[in-house]
């Protein structure tokens, strides 16, 4: 049923017949779906449909949690690794794939910290590397100018919007391969989205990302490629463009035309 | 974006970063996890300590004494030439200071319970709660002092007979020091029953008593129980103020007006003399022990499962 | 019947009337037993130290705190006592710290859902339920006679220290749970390890409520007094232990561990024990300084929470 067409580019990772199983229940169904290289992919769909599911295979954050299972394989280019493979350890992955979360979710810690801490979980850097890395991450994440002066305040005192800039620095500090984001604006007023959305726009010449949304609109305005999910299923993934607007599938057409969910 | 990032530069793989190789880490991982999984078993070990000791020597105590005698020989003297090792004397202190106490607590900490729940102001709440704190704060031993030296004397206006150590003051005491106990047991059962219940009563024209007392009483039954069954635990287990104010010579008498020793308290004598390691003397606190540990045990299991029924009620 | 007699006026009829105005003085009535009950235990606690402070307040002084205990009262002191207390609290803290958290976060972090977890679970649950003594008499058959580690500070400080430490594992539970869990996630997002963000973060997220529950148990243990007495405490002790240091390397000893031990409670239940008029009255100054320590070491805690509760916000 899912029709995927793969993009011109070079792939960055790639699932193939990826399923996943919530202890007996399956929450994602045979799941073949290219992530092109240095582009932006977008998953939509209705709630339930399992595209947070998915994003969290990614990296792994399933296992953080008891009785969960992987089938299939979930490629990583250029070395083809699996990245579901059990023999595969979740903190190498994490350190090549980062995640920014729903809600915004600094450490309660200074501004300085909460970039460093990437980096210093790795080890071996000195103060002036140190600096010089949160600086480029803060650059990135188009936040340095508010918050050169203050780097050592705490987190927690800055708007929504800057503390979810905050946690793509972070999570761009360590230079990422793959940047995952789930939901990034759903907390955040529309000013504050408008400049995440922009953000990602800059980053995806350098970043491959995967964004979850439940905004279609976003994703249309964000992404190369658009998959649509329905139920644990792929459905649709195509460019975003011709998602939008010429869908293969009719009940892609349904969605995005908001006939549902 | 300035200059510097304009340009789409590849992101070079994260091992630019010295990451520490995998094997260390997981090693250390390992390690770490295996040393505070130690600590956990310790509370394991502490239990089987518990129960080992106990069990060993009352063992050898049972060699030597038939456990017949043991639980119906209506005398405790096994420090005579002539020795009874009935533990019945013991528990009728143990049973009649206990059951004093809960005269008091019970009565008392239902009620200041409900009065707190279901009356008081939050500006009474926050000055009356902290002082309840304050109470079960107290050191036993201070409790002790306070049953010996003021309550008895008091009672002694009242009943001029009334022995120097007896099992009143004592009982009373320790129903006081387990008032805070018992109400915020019931406090947190009562608090746990909806709103929504209390208001269908009110909505019916039910005044606040009746409410507390038809309506939010039963339905955090089960948790009051827990809590009156936890505070009988408490006062079995209770040692200073018996050893200080009920006086430490074992009689089989169910008179509160008399003096009296408790399982505790005999246990505490024997400890303040000089009994040689390993004699029969010696082995007799652990026979008395381990009584007091089934005893106490029995209630804390019974308390425990109401106070997981009440938590899965709502 | 016209409208305005189908709606029931109760107001307007005597006997309904009559009811309603009697369920509410019942109200009213139980309001104010509530209130006095309550008022009658808070009175207790008035009287208890009021009585401390009447009788022994007078005795408070520079020569008291710094004296030995002795045959003549108006000579006798604390001096033993309450440096006893001071350093079977440190060796109780000393134990009972790593134990405590260590097995707080293996449970919390680590542990795998399966039946040796819930058994961990209850076995703390029960625990905290055994009456103090039991402990002593543990601490009685293996450290004073199987490990031979003597009626000892040593000693003192290991049992007490397994006597807290199921109130300190719950508390740091407690504390551990409170963090919220998507700090975690951040934290293993970024590519940490388990200990990593046990360390980095959750610990000290919930120092505050670890700190808490330290410093009410180490204040709980201030004032136990059987278990030491079964470990055998001596309350006559003239002497000050072994200093911790020494002239020659390695500049520390730890000669004082294995020292006879005193502390404040069992002094207190010493003084009170004899019938003399003048030793109740050491033994009300004692319980004054000993009632100072546990309630500073409460409005420590209640201070430590406040300012941890300021600090850290998510």
């Amino acid at each position: 049923m899912s029709v995927a067409v793969q993009p011109n580019s070079g792939l960055k990772a790639e699932s193939r017949n990826l399923s996943f199983f919530y202890g007996d229940a399956q929450a994602l169904k045979s799941i073949s779906l290219g992530l092109p290289d240095r582009h932006a992919t977008a998953l939509i769909g209705p709630s339930g449909c399992g595209k947070t599911t998915y994003l969290r295979c990614l990296n792994r954050m399933h296992d953080l949690y008891p009785g969960n299972r992987y089938e299939g394989e979930l490629l990583l280019y250029p070395e083809r690794i699996n990245l579901v493979a059990t023999h595969i350890d979740p903190i190498e992955i994490r350190m090549r794939i980062g995640m920014v979360f729903q809600k915004p979710n600094p450490f309660p810690k200074s501004i300085y910290e909460n970039v460093a801490y990437g980096l210093r979980i790795r080890g071996g850097l000195k103060r002036t590397d140190l600096d010089q890395a949160v600086e480029r991450a803060l650059r990135d994440a188009a936040l340095w100018p508010e918050v050169r002066d203050r780097l050592h305040d705490h987190a927690l005192n800055l708007s929504g919007g800057q503390q979810q800039r905050l946690c793509i620095a972070r999570a761009l500090a360590t230079r990422p391969e793959i940047l995952l984001f789930d939901e990034p604006t759903s907390a955040l007023d529309p000013t504050a989205t408008a400049r995440i959305e922009e953000l990602v726009n800059d980053l995806k010449q350098k970043v491959t990302i995967v964004i979850v949304t439940h905004n279609m609109q976003q994703a249309a305005r964000v992404s190369d490629y658009t998959a649509f999910m329905y139920e644990g299923r792929l459905v649709e993934c195509d460019r975003t463009d011709k998602i939008f607007t010429n869908p293969s599938n009719t009940l892609t057409e349904a969605y995005v035309t908001g006939r549902f969910g | 974006m300035d200059a510097e990032t304009a340009k789409p530069e590849v992101l070079k793989h994260a091992q630019e970063f010295r990451v520490p190789p995998v094997l260390t880490r997981k090693l250390k991982e390992k390690a770490v996890e295996w040393l505070l999984m130690m600590t956990a078993l310790a509370s394991v070990a502490v239990t089987i300590g518990i129960v080992g000791v106990l069990s060993y020597e009352s063992f050898l105590f049972f060699q030597q004494v038939s456990l017949i005698d043991f639980l119906t020989d209506r005398e405790w003297t096994p420090l005579f030439s002539e020795p009874h090792y009935g533990i019945l004397p013991l528990v009728s202190g143990t049973v009649v200071t206990t059951a004093v106490a809960l005269v008091v607590a019970i009565p008392a900490g239902s009620v200041v319970a409900i009065y707190l729940s279901e009356y008081a102001s939050r500006a009474l709440r926050e000055a009356v709660k902290p002082a309840l704190e304050l109470l079960s704060a107290v050191p036993t031993v201070v409790y002790g002092y306070f049953a010996l030296l003021f309550v008895t004397p008091a009672l002694q206006r009242i009943w001029p007979d009334l022995p120097g150590f007896n099992m009143l003051s004592a009982g009373f005491v320790i129903g006081i020091m387990i008032v805070p106990y018992v109400s915020s047991v019931s406090e947190d059962a009562m608090r746990a029953v909806p709103l929504a219940l209390r208001e269908g009563a009110y909505a019916l024209g039910a005044t606040r008593m009746q409410t507390a007392l038809r309506v939010v009483f039963p339905s955090a039954l089960s948790g009051i129980a827990a809590a009156y069954v936890l505070g009988v635990s408490r006062a079995i287990g209770e040692t200073m103020v018996v050893a200080i104010a009920a006086g430490m010579q074992p009689t089989l008498t169910w008179n509160p007006l008399e003096p009296a020793a408790t399982m505790t308290a005999y246990i505490v004598q024997v400890s303040l003399g000089d009994l040689p390691h390993g004699s029969i003397g010696y082995r007799t606190i652990f026979a008395t022990g381990l009584t007091l540990l089934l005893m106490t045990f029995i209630f804390n299991l019974a308390g425990h499962v109401l106070r997981k029924r009440y938590r899965q009620a709502y | 019947m016209s409208l305005e007699n189908a709606i029931a006026k109760p107001t307007s009829c005597g006997p309904d009337r009559r009811r309603l105005a009697r369920r509410k003085r019942v109200d009213v009535l139980f309001a104010r037993a509530g209130f006095l009950v309550t008022l009658t235990v808070l009175s207790v606690l008035l009287a208890l130290i009021g009585q401390l402070a009447v009788e022994g307040a007078g005795r408070l002084s520079w020569q008291f705190l710094t004296s030995f205990p002795s045959r003549f009262a108006a000579q006798a002191g604390i001096l033993s006592a309450w440096i006893g207390t001071l350093l079977v609290m440190l060796l109780t803290a000393l134990v009972a710290v790593p134990l405590g958290l260590g097995a707080a976060v293996y449970l919390e972090e680590y542990a795998p859902k399966n039946r040796l977890t819930t058994l961990i679970d209850i076995n703390i649950a029960n625990l905290a339920g055994v009456p103090s003594i039991v402990y002593g008499l543990m601490a009685l058959a293996l450290f004073v006679y199987e490990f031979r580690l003597g009626q000892s500070f040593l000693t003192a400080g290991l049992t007490l220290a397994l006597l807290v430490l199921p109130m300190i594992i719950i508390a740091a539970r407690e504390a551990i749970r409170a963090v919220p869990p998507h700090i975690r996630e951040a934290a293993y997002a970024l590519g940490a390890t388990k200990w990593q963000t046990v360390q980095d973060h959750v610990l000290p997220c919930s120092m505050g409520g670890i700190m808490t529950g330290l410093i009410l148990a180490l204040s709980r243990a201030v004032g136990e007094t059987a278990p030491l007495i079964t470990v055998g405490a001596l309350s006559f002790i003239a002497f000050l232990p072994h200093p911790p240091w020494q002239s020659d390397f390695p500049f520390i000893s730890f000669q004082w561990m294995f020292d006879p031990f005193t502390v404040m409670p069992i002094q207190m239940f010493n003084w009170v024990s004899r019938p003399q008029e003048e030793f109740h009255v050491n033994a009300a100054a004692a319980g004054l300084v000993l009632l100072f320590m546990t309630l500073a070491m409460n409005a420590l805690a209640i201070a430590v929470r406040a300012r941890f509760r300021k600090r850290i916000r998510w």
